[in-house]
Formats: C-alpha cells, structure tokens, sequence
C-alpha cells in the first residue's frame, strides 16, 4: 500500500517545480511530471489552476509621483555641501581642518595688512 | 591610495551594496535607507495592493510601512530574518490590522482589483477570460490570509518557497505544504462553481 505521507510529498514537490516551470515560461510540464509518480489526471487538474493564477495575478506599479514624493518624504533631498561631508569626517580630521581654515585666514588677513602698509608708506614718500 | 577617514559612499556605490551593507549604513545614512526604499517600493506596493485591492490604501499602507521601516531600523538586527522578509512582516501586520479595522473584508470592485487583463484577439474570448479571471480573484479573496499571502508572494513577487518561508515564518516544506492546500481548495472551490455554472444553465435552457 502507498505511504499518502510519501505521496503528499511527492506531489508538493511536483506543484512546486511545475509552478516554477510555468513562471519560468517553460513549457517541459510533462517532463517534470514523468519525474513523479503522480497519476496524470490529478497533476493536470491542479496545472489549470496554476495556470489561470499565473495569468490572472500580474503585477502593478505604484505612480511615479507617489514613488518620488515618498522618497523626498522619508529621506529628504540629497545633501551634499562641505558642510554635510565634513561633520561625517573624525574628530581629528575636523579639528585640523578648523586649524587650516584658521591660518589661511590669518595668513590672508596678514598679507593684505602688509599690503596695505606698504601703500601707505609709498603715498607718504611720494607725498 | 585608501583615504585616511572614511568617506561617505555616493548613492552609485551605495547601489552596489547588499541589503546587510545597507541596513547598517541606513542607522545613520538617510542615502542608504533611500536605496533600500529604492529596491523595495515596487514589491511592498505590490504586496499591499493585492491585499488591500485598491490604489489609494495601497499608497497609504506603503508609506506606513517605510516610515515605520525607518523608525526602526536602528533597532533591527538580521537574526535569520533577512531585511526583505523584515518589511514584509511590517506589511503584513498593516495589512492585517487595516482588515481587523475595517472589521470586514473590504468588497471591491473588480476591475480594481484585476489590474491590467491578459490581452486575446477575440472580444468573446476576452469576455471569457475576463469572466474567469475574475472568478479566480473574487475565490482567491474568500482564501484564509496566510494562503492569499503565499499565493502573492509565489506569483507576483517570484518567490521561492524558501524565500516565502522566511517572510510568512515557516520552513520551506510548510510552504510547499501549504501550497499543495491551496491549489486543492481553489480547484475545488472552482469545480464547484463550475458545476452550479452548469446546472443554472440547463435549468434557464429548460425553461427557456
């Protein structure tokens, strides 16, 4: 007598492969199913309701709209100034660009303090 | 040569990233979170549409389900739970409270929720197919939740059994299992409908 626990499983095993098949769009169903000893009847009872699932459930797409609103939404609008970078950077790394950022300024400021010195001390030759 | 700091990723090389990868940089990269929401929207809208039946709730319920995602991400741990299989779950327990807050299945229309009907030449093989069609979809709503959702999940999103295993929380045998009795119930359930079908037939060409 058949062991129905060894049968069930060959026939989960056989629906399973034959779905897989159908959405694969293959069309070697007998093939699989000479794989298992499954009365015919039965296996092409449950292939038309694979098959009519197969073509009623198709999928659908959400409205672009309603994609890019949601986006901006959750995450906002890329940022990607100096600003937004360098707070991502180490401690370290901020620190000693805060010192570079520092000097070049005191460098610039310098030079145009020379600068500005040199023109007075030439108006007053001249003068 | 290897930066000293370690850069932000752009949102091209974010894209090359697994989901894993991901996750983590999304506890505090809103970029990264946008890629996984990227990768995600059109099978969670899907999941959703199908279960909800219309357009509106289903746009509703997504926007839930990736606020919800977001807020707690820095919580989530992938502990055999892959991160698909994580928002699927949110999914899933949306959906199910939206059902249980509407206190029925909610009836809908048809066409609504047929989506876009496979095309035949014939305008009476299209009326068929469409008769049919729905048929199948107004059996597949009258399914227990957890069959709806294999069926889905199988035919919509191509999921293996495996991969429907880790979403809906069953090994891979259950699922084949549960498959075999839902493809039992649904031939049935259409067998039946098929033979009232008939005899309403023979009936009106009998009075007729």
């Amino acid at each position: 007598m058949p062991n129905p626990d060894l049968s069930n499983m060959q026939i989960e095993n056989l629906l399973s492969a034959v779905t897989d098949a159908l959405l694969a769009e293959k069309t070697n169903i007998d093939a699989i199913s000479r794989q298992y000893q499954i009365p015919r009847d039965e296996v092409d009872s449950f292939v038309r309701v694979i098959n009519r699932l197969h073509l009623a459930l198709v999928g659908v797409q959400p409205s672009r709209r309603f994609v890019r609103r949601l986006k901006q939404d959750l995450v906002g609008v890329p940022n990607r100034n100096v600003f937004s970078r360098v707070r991502h950077l180490p401690p370290r790394v901020q620190i000693a660009a805060g010192i570079a950022l520092v000097a070049g300024f005191m460098f610039l400021s310098r030079r145009r303090m020379v600068h500005d010195i040199q023109q007075e001390n030439q108006e007053v030759i001249s003068a | 040569m290897k930066a000293p700091w370690k850069r932000i990723p752009k949102a091209q090389d974010l894209s090359q990233l697994s989901d894993s990868e991901l996750v983590q940089l999304a506890k505090d990269n809103q970029e990264a979170f946008g890629i996984l929401y990227e990768r995600y929207i059109g099978k969670i809208y899907n999941y959703i549409y199908y279960r909800t039946g219309n357009h509106h709730d289903a746009e509703d319920l997504t926007a839930l389900v990736f606020y919800r995602a977001m807020g707690h991400i820095e919580n989530y741990t992938e502990r055999g739970v892959p991160f698909q299989a994580w928002l699927y779950r949110i999914a899933h327990n949306l959906v199910a409270n939206w059902h249980r807050d509407r206190g029925r299945r909610k009836i809908i229309a048809l066409e609504e929720f047929a989506g876009p009907a496979p095309t035949s030449e014939v305008p009476d093989t299209q009326t068929e197919d469409k008769e049919e069609r729905e048929i199948l979809l107004e059996t597949i709503r009258r399914l227990p939740e957890e069959r709806q959702q294999l069926l889905i999940l199988k035919f919509i999103e191509r999921m293996s059994n495996a991969e429907i295993g880790d979403i809906m929380g069953r090994t891979e045998g259950a699922i084949k299992s549960l498959y075999h009795r839902t493809l039992i119930a649904l031939r049935d359930e259409l067998n039946m409908h098929e033979i009232g079908h008939q005899i309403s037939s023979r009936i009106n060409d009998t009075e007729g």
